[in-house]
């Protein structure tokens, strides 16, 4: 797959729906200082990896999905969720580069700068997610290329 | 924060899981295994974390 920047989805999405994201993502930031204020870093941490915009960006992709398809005159409820799922699965992938960013701040902001200590975090974060995200691509062809060559080899039914 | 990230991972896949396979509501799907986020989490917190 060819990893393109598709700018149209920009001017499809609605001002509420950015206010959405925004307010989630926000609630959930104020909500972890409170949190870790009261009972320590340890459980104020754990907030910081909330699923607090992906429920609103996932519901948002399927509607999209789902309008793109009925413009064309198709309902489109099962792609909207099928979009909505591979989405989650982007999740996944950029949850293990999170790990990997969190056991990095974890392990070596108390020795060095936070300021490094962070970009470099930051720098695994995508190292490892893109990572991820080009070995299941690799993999996802690799399956392609054996069904394909599998219908090829299949004998005709007399 | 390390244990917040392991339980989002299981529940990013548990959501696509759900999607793909019972091609649920995204809405539905993403609040409802919240439970899943929340388990993982504090489960972790206090096996390890604690």
């Amino acid at each position: 797959m060819k990893i393109h920047a598709d700018f149209s989805a920009l001017r499809r999405t609605k001002w509420y729906e950015y206010v959405i994201r925004f307010v989630f993502g926000g609630i959930i930031t104020a909500l972890t200082g409170m949190i870790a204020k009261k009972f320590g870093p340890e459980v104020g941490g754990v907030f910081l990896a909330f699923p607090a915009i992906f429920p609103a960006t996932a519901t948002l992709l399927e509607k999209h999905e789902k309008e793109k398809k009925q413009r064309r005159g198709w309902n489109g409820t099962k792609r909207g969720r099928l979009a909505a799922g591979v989405d989650a699965a982007g999740a996944a992938m950029g949850a293990v580069g999170l790990v990997v960013f969190a056991m990095l701040v974890w392990k070596k902001l108390p020795g060095h700068s936070g300021s490094t200590v962070l970009a470099a975090a930051t720098l695994a974060w995508v190292m490892v997610a893109m990572a991820i995200w080009a070995g299941v691509e690799k993999i996802r062809q690799l399956q392609r290329q054996r069904g394909a060559a599998k219908s090829i080899h299949r004998p005709q039914a007399q | 924060m390390v244990g917040g990230a392991i339980a989002f991972f299981i529940y990013a896949c548990s959501v696509c899981a759900a999607m793909m396979k019972y091609k649920l509501s995204a809405l539905v799907c993403s609040l409802a295994l919240m439970s899943i986020w929340c388990a993982t989490a504090f489960g972790l917190w206090l096996l390890w974390l604690r």
